[in-house]
Parts: C-alpha cells; sequence; structure tokens
C-alpha cells in the first residue's frame, strides 16, 4: 500500500466517523446525557479536523481526496445511551485500527501525525465506557 | 539474547504484515518509509526499546513490592509491559531489574516516579515508532504507544492510589 492510498483509505474513514458522530449526536440529549453528549461533541470536532488534516495531505501527495458517501449505514441500536457509547466506541476502535494501518505506511512527520491520531482514538475509546487493551489498534492482539 | 529477540520479532512482524495491509518490498511511498517485514535494520531500535520496558517494568514490579496498597492500582501497568515484552521478544520482567526498593522515597513518590517514568516511556514508544524502518515494527510500537495512554489516562493520582488495593 502506498502512502498516497492509505491516506486515501483513511480519509474515507474520517468522512464516515464524521457522519456516523453527527448522527449519534442527534440521538443524544444534551440536558439528560451532558457528558455523553460533551464527549461526542468533542469527538465530533476532533474527527473533522482529522478529516480536513487528510484531504490537505492527500493534496500534498498529488492525489484527489476522496469525496464522502452520500449516506453510511448507522447502528441499527441507537436508543439509550449506552447504544450511543457502544456505537462511539467502535467507531473509535475503527479508527484507531485505520490509524495503526497509515502509521505502517507513512514516515517522519506524516507517521508522527498518524501516530498522534491512533493515541487520540485509542484514548477516547475509555470516554464511551471502552475498556484498554494492550496494543489498541491492532486487532490481532486484541485477546492479550 | 539478540539473536532470539530478532528472531521473535521477526516472526511477530510477519504475522503483522499479513493483517496490515502491508506487503514487504511493494511499498511505493516515495522511497522515504522503507515499510519491510525484514527486522534486522530495527534490532538495535528494538533492543533499546526491550531494555527500557524492562527496566521501567521492574520499577513498576520494585514499587507493588516496596509499597502493597501500590500493587493493585500498577497491575495494569504490570500486565501491559510484560505483553509489550512478549511481543518484542523480551524476558519477563522481574523486581531485580528495575530500582531496590530500599531506594524508594514514599509510596506517593513512588507512584510520581512510575507515572513520569511511564509517561516519558510512552514519549518513548512514539518517537521509536516514527525511527522504525520497517511500517510492521511502526505499527506495533506505535499500538504500543496507544495502550500505554490509555493506562496512563486511568492511572489514579497519587491522593487516591491504593485506596482499593
Amino acid at each position: 500500500m502506498t502512502t498516497l492510498e492509505a491516506a486515501q483509505r483513511t480519509l474515507a474513514a474520517e468522512h464516515a466517523a464524521v457522519y456516523v458522530y453527527g448522527a449519534l449526536g442527534a440521538q443524544t440529549s444534551q440536558s439528560a446525557a451532558p457528558a455523553l453528549y460533551a464527549a461526542i461533541s468533542s469527538a465530533y470536532a476532533e474527527h473533522r479536523a482529522r478529516r480536513d488534516q487528510l484531504v490537505r495531505t492527500v493534496t500534498d501527495l498529488g492525489g484527489d481526496p476522496v469525496a464522502s458517501a452520500t449516506s453510511y449505514d448507522l447502528p441499527t441500536r441507537l436508543g439509550t445511551p449506552a447504544q450511543v457509547s457502544r456505537a462511539a466506541r467502535d467507531l473509535e476502535e475503527a479508527c484507531a485500527a485505520t490509524y495503526g494501518s497509515l502509521v505502517a505506511n507513512t514516515a517522519g512527520g506524516q507517521r508522527r501525525w498518524a501516530i498522534t491520531a491512533l493515541n487520540d482514538a485509542a484514548v477516547r475509546v475509555l470516554a464511551f465506557r471502552g475498556t484498554p487493551e494492550m496494543l489498541p489498534g491492532a486487532d490481532e492482539y486484541t485477546d492479550r | 539474547m539478540a539473536t532470539t529477540r530478532r528472531t521473535a520479532v521477526g516472526a511477530a512482524l510477519a504475522g503483522l504484515a499479513a493483517v496490515s495491509g502491508c506487503d514487504a518490498g511493494r511499498h511505493d511511498t516515495g522511497g522515504s518509509p522503507g515499510v519491510s517485514a525484514t527486522a534486522d535494520p530495527d534490532t538495535a531500535l528494538v533492543d533499546d526499546v526491550v531494555g527500557e520496558l524492562t527496566d521501567l517494568a521492574g520499577l513498576v514490579a520494585s514499587v507493588g513490592t516496596a509499597y502493597p496498597r501500590l500493587a493493585g492500582p500498577l497491575k495494569p501497568f504490570r500486565e501491559l509491559h510484560a505483553a509489550h515484552l512478549e511481543v518484542l521478544g523480551g524476558d519477563a520482567p522481574t523486581p531485580s531489574s528495575g530500582t531496590a526498593p530500599g531506594s524508594l522515597p514514599g509510596p506517593a513518590r513512588a507512584l510520581q516516579e512510575v507515572r513520569l517514568r511511564e509517561q516519558r516511556s510512552q514519549r518513548r514508544l512514539v518517537d521509536a515508532s516514527v525511527a522504525a524502518r520497517s511500517g510492521d515494527l511502526a505499527r506495533v510500537l506505535a499500538c504500543m504507544s496507544a495502550g500505554a495512554a490509555q493506562r496512563l489516562a486511568l492511572m489514579p493520582r497519587g491522593s487516591t492510589a491504593g485506596q482499593t488495593g
């Protein structure tokens, strides 16, 4: 996989993350679940920023940034804060894995940026009641 | 030791290459990342990381021995270091590989020392990942840094540590 391909794949994942977080925010009551709402809002802003940076990265690499899809499949059950939190947790775990792949296919400053994004996603998992792992983002080590 | 470690890392990376989408020798990354499943160029880097993790694991074990009420709160770090050392082909940590219990300056300061050393180690894993020539190794080290970041985010503060341990 080239750096450009990895960046495009990560950008596509961030397009999906922004979309899903928008839906999760819409399903979360700011008054009834303020902590969850704040966490969702913070994550939404962070993923938008990551997406925008990836657009610049892809452009800098000479690529045409992949566009977002018209819509994405959403989790079927988002009726409770616990279900919203679960969906956010799954999303962050998926993002951590995607950034792990980006780390493997970049170098220098781009790699460092990908590591930061991986670390952020891993820590954000905890905000959604996730449990720590030995190697977040490396699914083959999940059972360790 | 070096040969054993090199062999272990090579085996780990061979497995990782299969799942990370990395294909040794076929990367077109402008020549800079040099992603490859061949770990030899990174052996010294891995040795350094293993040495640092072993020292840190020894410190954590020593603190838990000297101050049993900290053993519980520090257990996640012991498990983390053991898992990371296993992946990198390092030896299992022992209390004797770190600071001697007699030199630890009380539980609060010992815990603070662990926190500072864990933070330093986490940053070191990031730097090692950036420095790795192998993309697969870089990914493993980055994921290790993420695991350390999670543990640090959950680490109890000094005033409350040990109340349940």
